[in-house]
């Protein structure tokens, strides 16, 4: 086990580093001088002088790359030109608010999923199964953000129940930012929650199946305990597996649902960043998306080993 | 008297694809107290789904029971829903079930300590601390060592064997009345299979327990069952006491049965007959004997009358059949001993000449060994070798069929591998008309590739779903450009599918049109395309039911007969590899122990291990197994990893001294024909 | 040494009924029973198909030029002459969104060509050569994933710098890892198997067996991936377009119009809900077919894909 999480860990890192190399050189695919681009066109000569020289780039290309990851590996992300901030200061304030959020969704999309996915299989065929099911595949092909702005004219401009926009930390005012949370988290757990339900009632269609399942009813088990105690646990497994890649759902839906209702976070900075090409910004604000992710992924894959024995004991 | 368990008229159907299966068509039987009662049949006869219905297990859709009585202790199960209280006493609390599968019927994410307790708190009310001690004593029961550790070990901790037992514990813990084995033993090995059929033989005499025994192996049967049913179609057509049913068989799928299966004991040339053809399909079933298109014996009132009903050979017997016609094994066995007689004449002086006779020999194998590393931690550093093939010399000569048996892990797969080069080191010399197979350049395997060829074990597996028949047939010839044009091409594969008992039309079908047996004919007529001098048969014939196995082995001797064909036959039958081969070799843990010709290694073997595989293997005649003396050899065979110093028998060997822990044995010759590697002998 | 009896048998092996021509039984019939089980993917079929036209025959079908803008008929409603009302520069709506699933369907076609081509050479390449060039390409696949699929879509995006083509590019390049990662693994458990085994004694080349054995047996699952990706990736490609980095005004897609009519929500929300409805119809046909696909072809994927 402890070889196993050892590996995972280092697997994550080489994950990590790959990523650097990515996110580098796509932002050297940037057509043209990216310090014009950076600058826009009203930019002095002077200026791109001076910021060729501030941002290195009038090195090798490879001295660039290792500059730029020690920098941040130190923290140093360095300034934006748009916000005139220190871009780590930027994520700051914005990273929180985005992993509450989203941290809020994951749990309500997980915890619901699953139980949804269960009580499908369990009532195989009857109406309650058709009933999540269809939810599901609903929930799958509608545009979050779309619905976002049909909520908000629903609740907001008609019924007038919640407020239309913004995001106040619980601490500031409580219930305001319950009030503005409803709306975003309840959408942004859409996506994963269709997938986790669907894969869910997959896994346990395919559990019940299985021959312990036959052993444990031909033991005479209740159909509860065998439903609770030997076909939930074996289902999960496949689950958790691909709870990574919600994530992966969850945190790129952020980016709409916080640009709908206007939320300060990491999503909104990142499309304000590349509407406005400040491309510093956004090669960080990736590569630390990238990092909670992948982050996230592993914590996944060790919870992934405690549940199976047969990683636990190999 | 009140029989423990009856069935009566017991009907269940499957809905599958708009169509009605009738898997179990009116079946009725009974067990009584402490009675072993046999079910036997081959697959699809609707043996287990029988005894699924009896506890309500079939999954339901798709399957119904659409009609009979199951009566337990004066009450009808049937009035009882699956799901209901009184079922579930039923089930793990008065019958236990256990499964063929001991690698998937444990739930790999519980203890089997908590498995066993589950059943235990369930059924006796017992509390989770004594259903545990519990579990401890029923685990140390069926043979389970440091079973106070093992408690709390997960399913995939155990081999197949261990997990058997558990399973064994886990029915046992409830004291039930009757226990059902469904093919409890198929997935095991000779010697385990032995062992656990002796544990369960034990079990249920110690207390007094009833069981049915579900199994396609009729020398299970002749070893363990007092009564028998014989299951077809879905329908039960014959029953009685066993030393009735083999003796004085009355229907003729039993007696077809009978006939199919190699015996150990059996003369050598007599031929197995096979039954044709195959287990209709259950979906259209006509109110008319099932058995008919397969029948030697029907006649045109079998054609006109409805499906034949059970009645007694004799007024009173418990024997009965469900046949119009009356046929005669007797008459039978006495035709067959007349042959013999003079057969065995021939044989004799055939055997003779079989050993006097200086063939060519075309492989030769010197010393092989491959070995895997094992790696291990993260930096994948290798901490030693599986030692899957260790120091393996044998030679075939030309036109003859050396058998290779032997359990899992003894090596005997690698060693077909590593002849055909499918290993990219081999370590030793293996020579091939004359050319070395081990250390031929890539560009040389073209003539090895074009020269040997294979048989593989799943016919359902080793043909690709997406080509036609043509095309697997043709691959040989177009890789090795054996055909220059469309035309001879076509010629050929028509030749090779009429070779192999198929009607060349079929060209252009894909596999999943054809039977398993029609499958493995194909497979066949693929492996004789490049006109090969050797053919390397990876168990060939043990994914195929017995009727079916009888046909590819007469055909395969057949073929060698006529095309002068050289067979490396690898098998875990020993019957089946007594009846092909000439030369026999025995393997264990990468080692052969033992090998001769076939008479001499059967008659007089030598070495304890063949001693034992040959008496683990039950006899499917009740009469001689009466008389056989049993010896169950301990232990399983260990993994390659943690192979015993010295003679790799030795912690199982009954005849093992201090000596042997330390000497490896190397193979000597005893007499002609005949090494033994074993310093006892 | 042949006995009477055993030459009868000989011959009956010869004409038993193993050499009996087995019933036809198309595979073909047996895929489109399972696949048309149930009529919502009959319907879903018809659904995907009337769009197809839609899209080829948008000048013909459209009762007006979308581009067309007419200030003085801005933001009406719904009525007889514009079914769906009109924008606020006066466009009509119905004729916007019909061309709008002109990029609809380009987007969903090219990205998944682009996706599927480089993600299956990928896979094929890591599943055949295995070892270090196999970590290589699949530790890139998981750099990559680490990535939540919009975002790195939107990322490679704005270095390409917006429009269709684009938007295509950067969602073609984002859907890559599914494909290497499923080729991958289809690879590795087909290159196992007995026929492939048998390929190669029978003298096919490793580089000839994965062309004849592998790769067309591992197809099934690819198939299923490509028609749920066609759904991803026109749900993506608005969500692109609503962010503004999709397609470039006046381009009518179905994203932009979403968040065009987003400002009128008060006064004509329909501008926004109906290009919504469009991505939901389109994109649930493409899952249902997906998944009725998928039971036809591989059940045992399910949950996988």
């Amino acid at each position: 086990m402890t070889s196993f999480i050892i590996q995972r860990l280092l697997q994550t890192i080489v994950v990590l580093f790959l990523v650097t190399i990515m996110v580098f050189t796509v932002m050297h695919m940037v057509p043209g001088n990216p310090i014009l681009v950076l600058l826009g066109p009203s930019a002095t000569k002077e200026q791109i002088a001076l910021y060729t020289a501030q941002f290195g780039l009038d090195k090798p290309v490879l001295v660039q790359y290792f500059s730029w990851v020690s920098n941040v590996l130190q923290g140093d992300f360095g300034e934006s030109i748009i916000f005139r901030q220190d871009i780590g200061e930027l994520i700051a304030t914005r990273l929180p608010i985005t992993v509450f959020v989203g941290g809020l969704a994951y749990i309500i999309s997980v915890v619901t999923g699953m139980t949804a996915g269960v009580i499908a299989a369990v009532k195989r065929g009857g109406f309650i199964d058709s009933l999540i099911t269809i939810t599901a595949n609903l929930g799958m092909a509608t545009p979050i953000f779309w619905l976002g702005i049909l909520g908000i004219y629903l609740f907001s401009l008609q019924l007038g129940w919640l407020p239309v926009q913004g995001f106040t930390w619980l601490t500031v005012d409580l219930s305001k930012g319950i009030k503005q949370l409803i709306m975003p988290v309840l959408l942004l757990s859409t996506v994963p929650l269709a997938m986790i339900t669907r894969q869910t009632r997959s896994a346990m269609l395919e559990v019940i199946q299985q021959d312990y399942i036959r052993t444990g009813r031909s033991k005479g088990l209740k159909e509860k305990v065998i439903i609770i105690k030997h076909a939930l646990r074996n289902a999960l497994i496949p689950v958790i597996t691909l709870l990574g890649i919600q994530l992966g759902n969850l945190v790129g839906g952020s980016v709409l649902v916080e640009q709908v209702f206007n939320i300060p976070g990491m999503g909104t900075l990142l499309v304000q960043s590349m509407l406005q090409k400040d491309f510093l910004i956004v090669q960080s604000c990736v590569l630390i998306i990238a990092t909670v992710v992948a982050l996230c992924n592993l914590a996944v894959d060790i919870a992934y080993g405690f549940i199976d024995p047969r990683i636990r004991y190999k | 008297m009140e029989h423990l368990l009856e069935v009566k008229n017991l009907k269940t159907q499957f809905g599958i694809d708009g169509t009605t299966v009738k898997a179990v068509d009116g079946v009725s039987y009974y067990v009584d107290e402490g009675e072993v009662v046999a079910f036997v049949g081959e697959s699809g006869s609707g043996k287990s789904v029988t005894q699924y219905s009896g506890l309500q297990l079939i999954p339901s859709p798709p399957g119904k029971i659409a009609g009979g009585e199951i009566i337990y202790e004066g009450e009808n199960l049937l009035d009882f829903g699956p799901r209901s209280e009184k079922m579930r006493e039923i089930r793990g609390g008065k019958i236990g079930v256990i499964f063929q599968e001991p690698m998937t019927s444990l739930n790999p994410v519980m203890t089997v300590g908590n498995q066993i307790s589950e059943a235990i708190m369930q059924h006796l009310n017992l509390k989770k601390r004594e259903a545990k001690n519990r579990a401890i004593e029923l685990l140390k029961t069926v043979g389970i060592p440091d079973a106070e550790h093992r408690v709390d070990y997960y399913p995939h901790q155990f081999s197949g064997g261990m997990r058997q037992r558990i399973m064994i514990a886990m029915t046992l813990s409830c004291d039930p009345k009757l226990l059902i084995a469904d093919e409890a033993t198929t997935a095991l090995d000779v010697t385990t299979q032995a062992q656990i059929l002796e544990l369960m033989k034990d079990v249920v005499k110690r207390t007094h327990t009833s069981l049915v025994m579900v199994t396609h192996n009729l020398g299970i049967v002749a070893r363990y069952a007092d009564r028998v049913y014989v299951m077809y179609a879905g329908e039960i057509v014959e029953s009685g006491p066993t030393k009735e049913i083999f003796n004085n068989p009355k229907h003729p799928y039993t007696l077809g049965l009978l006939k199919a299966v190699p015996r150990l004991d059996s003369s050598k040339d007599s031929k197995l007959v096979p039954i044709d053809g195959m287990m209709p399909d259950l979906s259209n079933k006509q109110d008319q004997c099932a058995f008919q298109p397969r029948c030697n014996h029907y006649t045109d009132h079998c054609l006109s009358s409805p499906s034949p009903q059970l009645k007694p050979v004799d007024e009173g017997q418990k024997h009965l059949y469900a046949c119009y016609e009356n046929i005669n094994k007797n008459l039978f066995e006495e035709k067959l001993k007349k042959k013999s007689s003079i057969q065995e004449q021939e044989e004799e002086s055939l055997y003779k000449t079989e050993l006097t006779e200086e063939k060519d020999t075309i492989l030769e194998v010197k010393n092989l060994k491959i070995y895997f590393p094992v790696k291990k931690g993260l930096m994948k550093r290798k901490i030693g070798d599986v030692k899957a093939v260790d120091d393996v010399s044998f030679k075939i000569k030309k036109g003859e069929t050396l058998g290779l048996v032997g359990e899992s892990g003894c090596g005997k797969t690698t060693v077909a591998r590593s002849i055909l080069r499918l290993y990219e080191t081999i370590d030793g010399e293996i020579s091939f008309k004359g050319q070395d197979i081990a250390n031929m350049s890539k560009k040389d395997l073209r003539f090895l590739r074009k020269n040997m060829s294979m048989i593989f074990q799943d016919p359902y597996s080793s043909l690709d779903p997406r080509k036609t028949v043509e095309s697997i047939v043709g691959e040989p010839l177009k890789n090795h450009k054996l055909v220059k044009t469309q035309k001879e091409y076509q010629k050929r594969i028509s030749e090779l599918l009429s070779l192999v008992g198929l009607d060349p039309t079929v060209k252009d079908r894909v596999p999943h049109e054809f039977s398993g047996g029609q499958r493995q004919r194909i497979g066949i007529a693929r492996a004789l395309a490049s006109d090969p001098s050797i053919i390397v048969c990876d168990e060939a014939i043990s994914a195929l039911d017995v009727s079916i196995q009888a046909q590819i082995i007469n055909l395969m001797k057949e073929l060698q007969a006529k095309l002068g064909l050289t067979f490396l036959f690898i098998a875990h039958d020993l019957a089946a590899v007594r009846h092909i081969s000439d030369r026999i070799a025995v393997m264990y843990l990468g080692k052969i122990v033992e090998i001769g010709d076939w008479r001499t290694l059967y008659e007089n073997p030598q070495h304890p291990y063949t001693k034992a595989l040959l008496n683990a293997v039950p006899i499917p005649d009740p009469l001689v197994e009466e008389e056989r003396d049993r010896i169950i050899i301990e232990g399983e065979v260990p993994s390659l990893l943690s192979r015993p110093k010295g003679c790799p028998f030795s912690n199982r060997c009954p005849l093992a001294s201090a000596e042997c822990l330390d000497v490896e044995p190397a193979l000597k010759s005893i007499e002609t024909n005949h090494e033994v590697a074993c310093i006892k002998v | 040494m042949e006995t009477g009896t055993a030459k009868v048998i000989d011959k009956k092996v010869y004409t038993s009924p193993a050499a009996a021509v087995p019933p036809k039984r198309s595979s073909v019939k047996r895929f489109l029973k399972v696949f048309l089980a149930r009529k919502v993917v009959v319907f879903s079929l018809f659904v995907l198909l009337s769009l197809v036209f839609v899209a080829i025959f948008a000048p013909l079908v459209a009762p007006y030029d979308p581009y067309y803008q007419d200030l003085t008929k801005s933001l009406q409603k719904p009525s007889m002459e514009h079914l769906l009302g009109t924008d606020m520069l006066g466009r009509d709506v119905l004729s916007r969104i019909i061309y709008g699933s002109r990029v609809s369907i380009a987007v969903g076609i090219v990205s998944v060509i682009i996706a599927g081509g480089i993600g299956m050479i990928l896979g094929l390449i890591a599943g055949y050569f295995g070892g270090f060039i196999d970590s290589i390409i699949m530790r890139f696949m998981d750099a990559m994933m680490a990535i939540p699929m919009i975002i790195l879509a939107l990322f490679i995006g704005s270095a390409l710098g917006g429009g269709l083509d684009s938007v295509m590019i950067s969602l073609g390049i984002a859907l890559v890892p599914s494909y290497a990662r499923l080729t991958r693994g289809q690879v590795l458990s087909v290159k196992e198997s007995d026929y492939v085994l048998a390929g190669t004694i029978s003298g096919t080349s490793n580089f000839k067996n994965m062309f004849v054995h592998v790769l067309p047996n591992s197809l099934s699952p690819i198939i299923v991936l490509v028609t749920m990706n066609l759904g991803i990736a026109i749900l993506a490609e608005a969500a692109l377009s609503f962010l503004g980095m999709g397609i470039n005004p006046p381009g009518a897609a179905w994203g932009a119009m979403v968040n065009e009519g987003y400002k009128y929500l008060m006064s004509q929300p329909v501008l926004s809900i109906a290009p919504g409805i469009a991505i939901i119809i389109v994109v649930l046909s493409f899952n249902i077919v997906g998944d009725a696909l998928r039971d036809a072809l591989d059940p045992r994927l399910r949950g996988r894909i």
